[in-house]
Protein backbone atom coordinates (compact mmCIF):
# COMPACT_ATOMS: atom_id res chain seq x y z
CA UNK A 1 0.00 0.00 0.00
CA UNK A 2 0.80 3.47 -0.21
CA UNK A 3 1.27 5.22 2.49
CA UNK A 4 3.35 8.61 2.15
CA UNK A 5 1.33 11.66 3.36
CA UNK A 6 -0.09 12.64 0.27
CA UNK A 7 -0.74 16.46 -0.37
CA UNK A 8 -4.72 17.23 -1.54
CA UNK A 9 -4.77 19.41 -5.03
CA UNK A 10 -7.88 20.11 -6.39
CA UNK A 11 -9.90 17.50 -5.04
CA UNK A 12 -7.36 14.18 -5.75
CA UNK A 13 -4.38 12.96 -3.71
CA UNK A 14 -1.62 14.17 -5.60
CA UNK A 15 1.95 11.91 -4.24
CA UNK A 16 4.21 14.82 -3.71
CA UNK A 17 7.28 12.05 -3.82
CA UNK A 18 7.33 11.01 -7.16
CA UNK A 19 5.62 8.86 -9.49
CA UNK A 20 3.56 5.97 -8.45
CA UNK A 21 2.13 2.52 -10.55
CA UNK A 22 -0.09 0.35 -9.76
CA UNK A 23 0.60 -3.22 -10.63
CA UNK A 24 -2.93 -5.60 -11.45
CA UNK A 25 -2.11 -9.20 -12.29
CA UNK A 26 -3.32 -12.33 -11.42
CA UNK A 27 0.25 -13.86 -11.39
CA UNK A 28 1.92 -13.62 -7.71
CA UNK A 29 5.19 -13.97 -9.24
CA UNK A 30 4.59 -11.23 -11.99
CA UNK A 31 3.64 -8.41 -8.85
CA UNK A 32 6.99 -8.57 -7.33
CA UNK A 33 8.82 -9.09 -10.04
CA UNK A 34 7.60 -5.36 -11.45
CA UNK A 35 7.58 -4.19 -7.93
CA UNK A 36 11.36 -4.75 -7.57
CA UNK A 37 11.91 -2.87 -11.64
CA UNK A 38 9.76 0.01 -10.13
CA UNK A 39 11.50 0.39 -7.02
CA UNK A 40 15.05 -0.22 -8.95
CA UNK A 41 13.39 3.62 -10.95
CA UNK A 42 13.20 4.70 -7.75
CA UNK A 43 8.74 4.68 -8.23
CA UNK A 44 6.47 3.95 -5.57
CA UNK A 45 3.93 0.74 -6.03
CA UNK A 46 0.90 -0.30 -4.97
CA UNK A 47 -0.39 -4.04 -6.18
CA UNK A 48 -3.80 -5.87 -7.33
CA UNK A 49 -4.38 -9.40 -7.69
CA UNK A 50 -7.45 -8.81 -9.88
CA UNK A 51 -9.37 -6.18 -11.85
CA UNK A 52 -11.84 -6.17 -8.98
CA UNK A 53 -9.25 -5.11 -6.66
CA UNK A 54 -7.62 -2.71 -9.15
CA UNK A 55 -10.72 -0.60 -10.47
CA UNK A 56 -11.07 -0.48 -6.20
CA UNK A 57 -7.84 1.19 -5.81
CA UNK A 58 -8.26 3.03 -9.06
CA UNK A 59 -11.50 5.12 -7.48
CA UNK A 60 -9.92 5.15 -4.07
CA UNK A 61 -8.70 8.91 -4.72
CA UNK A 62 -5.29 7.47 -4.88
CA UNK A 63 -3.32 8.88 -8.24
CA UNK A 64 -1.63 6.65 -10.58
CA UNK A 65 0.66 7.61 -12.79
CA UNK A 66 1.08 3.83 -14.29
CA UNK A 67 -1.14 0.64 -14.87
CA UNK A 68 0.56 -2.05 -15.65
CA UNK A 69 -2.16 -4.43 -16.47
CA UNK A 70 -2.72 -7.95 -17.41
CA UNK A 71 -5.66 -8.92 -19.83
CA UNK A 72 -6.72 -12.39 -18.00
CA UNK A 73 -7.52 -11.61 -14.60
CA UNK A 74 -10.62 -13.03 -12.23
CA UNK A 75 -13.23 -11.04 -11.32
CA UNK A 76 -12.74 -8.14 -13.53
CA UNK A 77 -10.72 -9.19 -16.67
CA UNK A 78 -8.25 -6.06 -17.72
CA UNK A 79 -10.38 -5.69 -21.19
CA UNK A 80 -13.19 -4.34 -18.54
CA UNK A 81 -10.62 -2.08 -16.48
CA UNK A 82 -9.83 -0.30 -19.72
CA UNK A 83 -13.41 0.15 -20.51
CA UNK A 84 -13.88 1.45 -17.15
CA UNK A 85 -11.04 3.33 -17.41
CA UNK A 86 -12.34 5.68 -20.11
CA UNK A 87 -15.19 6.59 -17.70
CA UNK A 88 -12.84 8.28 -15.40
CA UNK A 89 -11.80 11.52 -15.39
CA UNK A 90 -8.04 11.03 -13.81
CA UNK A 91 -6.36 8.16 -15.18
CA UNK A 92 -2.66 6.54 -15.29
CA UNK A 93 -1.06 5.74 -18.81
CA UNK A 94 -1.65 2.00 -19.33
CA UNK A 95 0.75 -0.59 -20.26
CA UNK A 96 -0.63 -3.95 -21.13
CA UNK A 97 1.27 -7.10 -20.69
CA UNK A 98 -0.13 -10.00 -21.43
CA UNK A 99 0.64 -14.04 -22.28
CA UNK A 100 -2.42 -13.01 -24.74
CA UNK A 101 -1.49 -13.54 -29.03
CA UNK A 102 -1.81 -10.70 -31.26
CA UNK A 103 -5.33 -11.71 -32.43
CA UNK A 104 -6.80 -11.20 -28.73
CA UNK A 105 -5.02 -7.58 -28.54
CA UNK A 106 -5.02 -5.84 -31.92
CA UNK A 107 -5.92 -2.75 -31.73
CA UNK A 108 -6.13 -2.46 -27.59
CA UNK A 109 -2.67 0.01 -28.12
CA UNK A 110 -4.87 2.83 -29.14
CA UNK A 111 -2.41 5.43 -27.45
CA UNK A 112 -5.47 7.18 -25.78
CA UNK A 113 -5.96 4.49 -22.43
CA UNK A 114 -3.24 2.05 -23.58
CA UNK A 115 0.19 3.72 -24.21
CA UNK A 116 2.06 0.07 -24.85
CA UNK A 117 1.39 -3.63 -24.98
CA UNK A 118 4.19 -6.08 -24.18
CA UNK A 119 3.83 -9.68 -24.22
CA UNK A 120 4.89 -12.31 -21.24
CA UNK A 121 7.49 -13.05 -20.75
CA UNK A 122 8.91 -9.80 -20.54
CA UNK A 123 11.96 -8.30 -21.33
CA UNK A 124 13.33 -6.82 -17.92
CA UNK A 125 14.55 -3.77 -19.49
CA UNK A 126 12.48 -3.36 -22.38
CA UNK A 127 9.92 -2.43 -19.29
CA UNK A 128 11.78 -0.92 -16.65
CA UNK A 129 12.90 1.18 -19.54
CA UNK A 130 8.61 1.57 -20.94
CA UNK A 131 8.03 2.07 -17.03
CA UNK A 132 10.13 4.74 -16.66
CA UNK A 133 9.77 7.04 -19.77
CA UNK A 134 5.72 6.43 -19.30
CA UNK A 135 5.74 7.27 -15.59
CA UNK A 136 8.04 10.19 -15.48
CA UNK A 137 5.77 12.06 -18.69
CA UNK A 138 2.91 11.42 -16.91
CA UNK A 139 4.06 12.22 -13.50
CA UNK A 140 5.34 15.67 -15.13
CA UNK A 141 2.17 16.44 -16.80
CA UNK A 142 0.55 15.53 -13.62
CA UNK A 143 2.37 18.17 -11.56
CA UNK A 144 2.53 20.78 -14.16
CA UNK A 145 -1.57 20.55 -14.48
CA UNK A 146 -1.60 20.63 -10.89
CA UNK A 147 -0.06 23.58 -10.11
CA UNK A 148 -1.48 25.28 -12.80
CA UNK A 149 -4.53 25.08 -11.49
CA UNK B 1 14.59 -0.61 -0.50
CA UNK B 2 16.20 -0.07 3.33
CA UNK B 3 18.06 -3.10 4.49
CA UNK B 4 15.82 -2.23 8.01
CA UNK B 5 12.82 -2.49 5.99
CA UNK B 6 13.70 -5.67 4.33
CA UNK B 7 15.10 -7.24 7.57
CA UNK B 8 11.59 -6.47 9.38
CA UNK B 9 9.04 -7.84 6.28
CA UNK B 10 11.46 -10.74 5.81
CA UNK B 11 11.41 -11.41 9.86
CA UNK B 12 7.96 -11.91 10.22
CA UNK B 13 7.69 -14.43 7.21
CA UNK B 14 10.63 -16.36 8.71
CA UNK B 15 8.81 -17.04 11.67
CA UNK B 16 6.94 -19.33 9.13
CA UNK B 17 9.96 -20.76 7.78
CA UNK B 18 12.54 -20.47 9.40
CA UNK B 19 14.82 -21.42 6.48
CA UNK B 20 13.87 -17.58 4.81
CA UNK B 21 14.04 -17.17 0.59
CA UNK B 22 15.04 -19.87 -1.37
CA UNK B 23 16.61 -19.27 -5.31
CA UNK B 24 17.39 -22.15 -7.83
CA UNK B 25 20.01 -20.99 -10.37
CA UNK B 26 20.23 -23.10 -13.23
CA UNK B 27 23.52 -22.20 -15.17
CA UNK B 28 26.67 -23.97 -16.54
CA UNK B 29 28.73 -20.40 -16.21
CA UNK B 30 30.44 -20.88 -12.77
CA UNK B 31 30.91 -16.98 -12.83
CA UNK B 32 27.08 -16.52 -12.79
CA UNK B 33 26.94 -19.49 -9.92
CA UNK B 34 29.52 -17.23 -8.21
CA UNK B 35 27.54 -14.50 -8.22
CA UNK B 36 24.27 -15.60 -7.03
CA UNK B 37 26.07 -17.52 -3.81
CA UNK B 38 27.65 -14.36 -3.31
CA UNK B 39 23.92 -12.46 -3.55
CA UNK B 40 22.39 -15.19 -1.50
CA UNK B 41 25.35 -15.47 1.08
CA UNK B 42 24.74 -11.48 1.36
CA UNK B 43 21.17 -12.07 2.04
CA UNK B 44 20.95 -14.92 3.64
CA UNK B 45 18.50 -16.91 1.43
CA UNK B 46 19.47 -20.04 0.32
CA UNK B 47 20.88 -21.11 -2.79
CA UNK B 48 20.90 -24.15 -4.89
CA UNK B 49 22.90 -24.43 -8.06
CA UNK B 50 22.39 -26.84 -11.02
CA UNK B 51 24.84 -26.89 -14.11
CA UNK B 52 22.33 -28.89 -16.12
CA UNK B 53 18.79 -29.57 -17.16
CA UNK B 54 18.69 -33.05 -15.16
CA UNK B 55 20.37 -31.59 -12.15
CA UNK B 56 17.79 -28.64 -12.48
CA UNK B 57 15.44 -30.54 -12.97
CA UNK B 58 16.11 -33.28 -9.98
CA UNK B 59 15.99 -30.17 -7.30
CA UNK B 60 12.79 -28.88 -8.85
CA UNK B 61 10.92 -32.24 -8.59
CA UNK B 62 12.83 -33.00 -5.03
CA UNK B 63 9.79 -31.48 -2.95
CA UNK B 64 11.98 -27.91 -2.48
CA UNK B 65 10.53 -25.42 -2.51
CA UNK B 66 12.16 -22.36 -4.41
CA UNK B 67 11.15 -18.46 -4.74
CA UNK B 68 13.29 -17.88 -7.51
CA UNK B 69 14.69 -19.51 -10.54
CA UNK B 70 16.97 -18.32 -12.72
CA UNK B 71 17.40 -20.32 -15.70
CA UNK B 72 20.09 -20.34 -18.32
CA UNK B 73 17.60 -21.87 -21.56
CA UNK B 74 20.74 -22.69 -23.43
CA UNK B 75 21.82 -25.38 -20.46
CA UNK B 76 23.82 -28.42 -21.41
CA UNK B 77 21.91 -31.45 -21.96
CA UNK B 78 18.79 -29.09 -22.38
CA UNK B 79 15.74 -31.75 -23.97
CA UNK B 80 13.48 -29.00 -25.38
CA UNK B 81 11.18 -27.72 -23.14
CA UNK B 82 11.50 -29.88 -20.33
CA UNK B 83 12.11 -26.91 -17.70
CA UNK B 84 9.55 -25.25 -18.37
CA UNK B 85 7.35 -28.56 -18.63
CA UNK B 86 8.22 -29.55 -15.14
CA UNK B 87 7.36 -26.44 -13.71
CA UNK B 88 3.88 -26.15 -15.75
CA UNK B 89 3.05 -29.46 -13.65
CA UNK B 90 3.95 -27.44 -10.22
CA UNK B 91 1.11 -25.98 -8.29
CA UNK B 92 3.00 -23.48 -6.09
CA UNK B 93 5.78 -21.98 -9.22
CA UNK B 94 8.58 -19.93 -8.42
CA UNK B 95 9.11 -16.46 -10.31
CA UNK B 96 10.83 -17.35 -13.12
CA UNK B 97 13.31 -15.79 -14.80
CA UNK B 98 15.05 -16.58 -18.01
CA UNK B 99 18.86 -15.94 -18.44
CA UNK B 100 19.83 -16.09 -22.66
CA UNK B 101 22.58 -15.42 -24.48
CA UNK B 102 20.47 -15.17 -27.74
CA UNK B 103 16.34 -14.91 -28.36
CA UNK B 104 15.20 -18.41 -27.39
CA UNK B 105 12.87 -20.67 -29.16
CA UNK B 106 8.64 -19.29 -28.31
CA UNK B 107 8.26 -23.17 -26.68
CA UNK B 108 10.67 -22.26 -24.24
CA UNK B 109 9.32 -18.74 -22.93
CA UNK B 110 6.11 -19.84 -21.97
CA UNK B 111 4.33 -16.88 -20.61
CA UNK B 112 2.55 -18.54 -18.14
CA UNK B 113 5.08 -20.19 -16.19
CA UNK B 114 8.48 -18.10 -17.36
CA UNK B 115 8.11 -14.41 -16.28
CA UNK B 116 10.92 -12.37 -17.31
CA UNK B 117 14.07 -12.89 -19.83
CA UNK B 118 17.44 -11.14 -19.18
CA UNK B 119 20.26 -10.95 -22.07
CA UNK B 120 23.02 -12.70 -20.78
CA UNK B 121 25.42 -9.63 -21.71
CA UNK B 122 23.62 -7.50 -18.90
CA UNK B 123 25.46 -6.37 -16.20
CA UNK B 124 23.56 -9.22 -14.02
CA UNK B 125 25.71 -7.36 -10.57
CA UNK B 126 23.79 -4.40 -11.16
CA UNK B 127 20.65 -6.60 -10.98
CA UNK B 128 21.41 -8.26 -8.19
CA UNK B 129 19.18 -6.12 -5.52
CA UNK B 130 16.04 -6.77 -8.22
CA UNK B 131 16.70 -10.13 -7.92
CA UNK B 132 17.24 -10.32 -4.39
CA UNK B 133 13.79 -8.12 -4.09
CA UNK B 134 11.69 -10.89 -6.44
CA UNK B 135 12.91 -13.74 -4.12
CA UNK B 136 12.27 -12.36 -0.70
CA UNK B 137 8.47 -10.61 -1.86
CA UNK B 138 7.91 -14.24 -3.04
CA UNK B 139 8.79 -15.74 0.09
CA UNK B 140 6.75 -13.20 1.92
CA UNK B 141 3.87 -14.11 -0.42
CA UNK B 142 4.46 -17.87 0.08
CA UNK B 143 4.68 -17.79 3.93
CA UNK B 144 1.98 -15.42 4.32
CA UNK B 145 -0.55 -15.40 1.90
CA UNK B 146 -0.27 -11.41 1.12
CA UNK B 147 1.68 -9.58 -1.22
CA UNK B 148 4.21 -7.56 0.79
CA UNK B 149 4.18 -4.10 0.86
CA UNK B 150 6.30 -2.12 -1.95
CA UNK B 151 6.83 1.17 -1.16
Amino acid sequence: MIEDPDELVAGERYTTSGPSVLIADDDPAIRPLIAAICRRAGFRCDTASDGAEALAKLRSGIVYDVLVLDLMMPKVSGYEVIATLRELAVRPAVIVLTAQGPRQTEGIADGNIVHALLTKPFDIHELESLISDTAESKYVLRASESGGS
Amino acid sequence: MHDGQRSERVSGARARDVRGPAILVADDDPAILQLMNAVCRRESFRCDTARDVSEALEKLQSGETYDLLVVDVMLPKMKGDAIVAALREMSARPAVIVVTAEPPSPRLVDGSVVHAMLAKSTDLLALTALIADVAEAMFVLRTTGSDPSFT
